[in-house]
């Protein structure tokens, strides 16, 4: 049977999850810009490359429709390269209109990041129990 | 896990992907499905283990999940098929006018819960198995070959609940019923009225002399012990009597009727099921071959009926 606290535990797991997601879903775009700003890569080894970093992405499939709408906006590019171990890939790479955007956000998100952090700051210490 | 099962997975999931992914334009909507493809080969290769598919799946997420993201990304909003959908499908039934259909074709048209070759279908079936049935000469399908667009599309609808669904096949479920209802009510689906056949016994300068047939135009004389002998029997024969046996099937007002000669020479009412068939069965009779001229019963509207193949019985009475 569960007991209130594994109730609220779970609560607090789905909590964490829906507060992350929110935080994801706008940085995400620009990870991936940051991942192909210098290097190009193909989609399976940029999913790759985004795992060794924790909570940036968890459906990796979303990368790719992700991909798409950077390519329609003109913030990436592909070409077509051929493969060892198949046929050839496709492999994004950075345009200059995505450069500024992804340099825009940097600044803006340091900004930001900075703010958050202030606040939380801001607030009193604990007080555990007595 | 076996390669053919993981294969089998794989498949299953790309295939639910592009149905979930459907509402995306062409042109990204493969790109992603290429993508993914080529992510589950990369994934198979740098694993070298096809057990591992179902953790490369879940990796990659519920295809709802992916097109859900795809289309904030795109800015699409996700379409749910109500009133326009439903309003196609009853068009397409029930306009009972040429305009009337082409208002539902161009809703079905202008509506984004169709793929495009759904609505192909859909406008194509008609076109071409009405003219078919027609020229086949198979009338009663012709119901069948109208309502099969609006079925599929009903089935083939995206992005539609079950209210939605249930809405257009309760038209769709009318129309069969209504069908049926008149099928039995009329005797074997027949539509409009008409005359169905049956065998005619004369006594010509004492002779018995037999016709089969369903129409005036295929009417044939046959020997009598070809034919199934009248009700009551074949009668003694007098020098020029006329009309010694005879059974008959008329449609009047799209019911099957038949009369028997008895063999005192007295027409009698009777049950259809009480006499032998026509020769070729009961036939099923267009409303343009009805007779026009038939009163009461009148032996003459006999012959007024479709043109089907005769098919004597192969056991013959001895008159």
């Amino acid at each position: 049977m569960k007991t209130g606290r594994d109730v609220s535990a779970a609560d607090d797991v789905v909590g964490n999850e829906a507060m992350v997601a929110q935080m994801r879903k706008g940085a995400l775009e620009y990870c991936v810009m940051a991942l192909i700003s210098d290097d190009e890569r193909y989609g399976f080894e940029l999913v790759q490359k985004l795992r060794d970093f924790d909570g940036v992405v968890t459906t990796e499939g979303t990368i790719y429709p992700l991909l798409s709408r950077l390519r329609k906006d003109g913030r990436v590019e592909t070409s077509w390269r051929e493969s060892p171990s198949g046929p050839p890939r496709r492999y994004y790479h950075l345009t200059d209109k995505g450069r500024e955007s992804l340099e825009r956000f940097a600044v803006q998100w340091e900004r930001f990041r900075d703010a958050v952090d202030a606040v939380l700051n801001e607030r009193r210490p604990v007080n555990n129990g007595s | 896990m076996a390669t053919q099962e993981a294969d089998d997975i794989s498949r299953r999931y790309l295939k639910r992907l592009e149905k979930e992914l459907g509402d995306l334009p062409a042109v990204y909507r493969n790109e992603v499905l290429d993508e993914i493809r080529e992510h589950i080969a990369d994934s198979r290769v740098a694993v070298q283990s096809d057990a591992d598919m179902p953790a490369v799946l879940n990796r990659l997420g519920d295809p709802k999940s992916i097109a859900d993201d795809a289309r904030e990304r795109f800015e699409l909003k996700s379409y749910r098929a109500g009133t326009i959908e439903i309003a196609a499908i009853i068009l397409l039934l029930f306009s009972f006018s040429i305009v009337g259909y082409i208002v539902g074709l161009v809703l079905v048209w202008r509506s984004p819960a169709w793929r495009r070759l759904d609505k192909l279908i859909g406008t194509l079936t008609p076109v071409v198995a009405v003219p078919a049935v027609w020229i086949a000469g198979a009338h009663l399908f012709l119901l069948v070959a109208l309502i099969v667009a609006p079925v599929y599309l009903a089935v083939r609808m995206r992005n539609r609940s079950r209210a939605v669904l249930l809405f257009s096949l309760v038209p769709l479920g009318l129309v069969v019923v209504a069908s049926v209802g008149l099928a039995v009510i009329t005797g074997g689906g027949i539509s409009g009225g008409g005359i169905s056949g049956g065998n005619s016994y004369m006594v010509v300068n004492g002779q018995h002399v037999c016709w089969v047939g369903t129409s005036t135009a295929n009417e044939k004389e046959v020997p009598c012990n070809s034919v199934t002998p009248p009700y009551g029997g074949w009668n003694d024969l007098e020098k020029n009597s006329f009309t010694t046996g005879y059974d008959y099937a008329i449609v009047a007002k799209g019911q099957h009727r038949c009369t028997v000669d008895t063999p005192k020479g007295i027409f009698q009412r009777t049950s259809c099921s009480s006499i032998p068939a026509p020769p070729g069965g009961w036939q099923a009779v267009a409303a343009s071959q009805q007779s026009t001229n038939c009163v009461g019963d009148e032996p003459h509207c006999l012959f007024v009926a479709t043109a089907s193949p005769v098919v004597p019985p192969t056991t013959y009475p001895t008159p």
